[in-house]
């Protein structure tokens, strides 16, 4: 229940982040920051698979919802999609054999190389569904791939000044 | 029971994945215009080419009947020009033969045959009449008559110059008009559809009405707001009014089949039989009008005063 309520509380404050100081800083109105992702990347491995894309699910609505003028349904769609990889994609990368940790804080101690693995993917997946689904057809496909490709290295950098500073471990 | 568990427990996760996916999609084509658009679009273009395969099959079936209506009308065409030939010999046998325009050529000529007199004439441009309308041939690859919002799918598209709102013709009568263009078939609404409204009017003394269907009968339509002054019978011939860019004026929509005058406020209701046979529809004509883009702009500009 702990559990829960911390990362709620950390959802909604990325949330309130996202909807009153993101989403006015985008890039010479091309590449757009989705911070809020960072909420759904430090979710524990454990976190059963049907949570985990309910979580998706929802946060992503909500975001959708309040942001005003955005498309509705384009976060939704693409928080499940990336989280449905996520775990997948932990296992895959992840040593179980070196690592003798809690799994529960496997995000707070891993290396810095480690975490730019786990998180370039995931937000490579989140804003590639994003933008081809704003444009919703391949006629424009060069400035759709532009976007998504200014996107991720922007939202990749603040997600990783955010995940380093506020949610790893300072000794390691 | 415990074989259903069973799946949900192996497939569950991915149908959970897969039922919160098709939500978000359809808030997605559902909120957003122009997703919603693209998607409209995309779907009648794949209904459009199912229809065509299937009706590419079917219409092996019904080439022989086909082919009877064709034959008919071409002899029924073959007449008009005939006919029309006739009154065009008559007017230029009465025209004078000094007429200013009447350039004869080869003066050795001149008297072998009327005909070739004729062609001969060369009227300046502003005389030349002009044909505002153009029609584009189409097939219907599929089409109702049973709902009460019927639709016609026809296998033209915007790639062949179809534009929302033209009209769609059979050789008989009206059909439609189009609301939904893809790149390689149109959707349009059926003169069999509720929210179908068009100006019609009786041939015999331009008395103009609305017309709409009632979604009892294919063969049946009501004529609306034609005065009890008026005179009328049955049998009366109602054709579309040409008030608007849609339809051609004096096309064929039907004829009186009944008529009473029991409403008090002072129309006819008008019960039409529909010349147009929607359950055999197949080889029709899109309306093109050459200056609608102009008459709408105009209307238009008296609209935002």
């Amino acid at each position: 229940m702990n559990l829960l309520l911390r990362y709620t509380t950390i959802f909604v404050l990325y949330l309130v982040a996202q909807l009153l100081v993101f989403n006015n800083f985008t890039l010479w109105e091309v590449a757009s920051a989705h911070v809020f992702l960072v909420s759904l990347l430090i979710l524990p491995p454990t976190t059963p698979f049907p949570l985990l894309l309910i979580i998706g699910f929802t946060s992503g609505m909500l975001v959708d919802v309040f942001s005003g003028g955005a498309f509705k349904g384009l976060s939704a769609f693409s928080c499940v999609l990336m989280l449905s990889v996520r775990n997948a994609w932990i296992a895959a990368i992840t040593n179980k054999v070196s690592f003798r940790g809690n799994e529960e804080s496997l995000i707070r101690v891993q290396p810095i190389p480690w975490l730019i693995q786990y998180m370039l993917p995931l937000i490579i997946v989140f804003e590639l569904s994003y933008h081809l689904l704003e444009a919703f057809s391949f006629a424009h496909l060069g400035m759709t791939l532009l976007k998504t490709g200014l996107s991720i290295v922007y939202t990749f950098s603040l997600s990783f000044i955010f995940i380093v500073w506020r949610h790893q471990d300072s000794k390691r | 029971m415990w074989r259903i568990i069973r799946f949900l427990g192996r497939f569950g996760n991915f149908l959970l994945f897969l039922f919160l996916e098709l939500i978000a999609l359809a808030v997605i084509v559902t909120v957003n215009k122009p997703q919603h658009e693209i998607s409209q679009s995309l779907l009648l273009e794949v209904s459009g080419s199912l229809a065509e395969t299937q009706q590419t099959v079917y219409g092996y079936f019904n080439l022989v009947s086909e082919n009877e209506k064709l034959k008919s009308r071409d002899a029924e065409l073959e007449s008009r020009i005939l006919l029309l030939q006739d009154s065009l010999n008559e007017v230029f046998n009465r025209v004078p033969k000094s007429l200013a325009y009447m350039v004869v050529e080869d003066s050795i000529a001149r008297d072998s045959c009327a005909l070739q007199e004729f062609e001969r004439i060369e009227l300046p441009d502003s005389l030349m009449p002009v044909s505002r309308y153009h029609f584009i041939p189409a097939v219907a690859i599929n089409n109702s008559v049973n709902l009460n919002y019927n639709y016609i799918t026809l296998n033209k598209g915007s790639k062949h110059g179809i534009t929302l709102d033209m009209g769609i013709i059979s050789p008989e009568g009206i059909a439609g008009q189009v609301v939904e263009v893809s790149a390689h078939y149109s959707l349009a609404l059926s003169v069999l559809n509720k929210k179908f409204r068009t100006g019609a009017k009786l041939l015999h003394n331009s008395n103009v009405g609305t017309m709409r269907w009632e979604g009892e009968d294919a063969n049946y339509a009501w004529l609306d707001f034609i005065p009890q002054t008026s005179l009328i019978k049955e049998g009366d011939t109602v054709v579309s009014s040409g008030y608007s860019t849609v339809f051609p004026g004096n096309y064929m929509v039907g004829t009186v089949e009944k008529y009473n005058t029991d409403s008090q406020d002072g129309f006819f209701q008008i019960k039409v039989k529909l010349s147009t046979n929607f359950r055999g529809l197949h080889n029709v004509y899109f309306v093109q009008h050459s200056h609608r883009a102009e008459i709408d702009s105009l209307e238009q500009t008296k609209h935002i005063q």
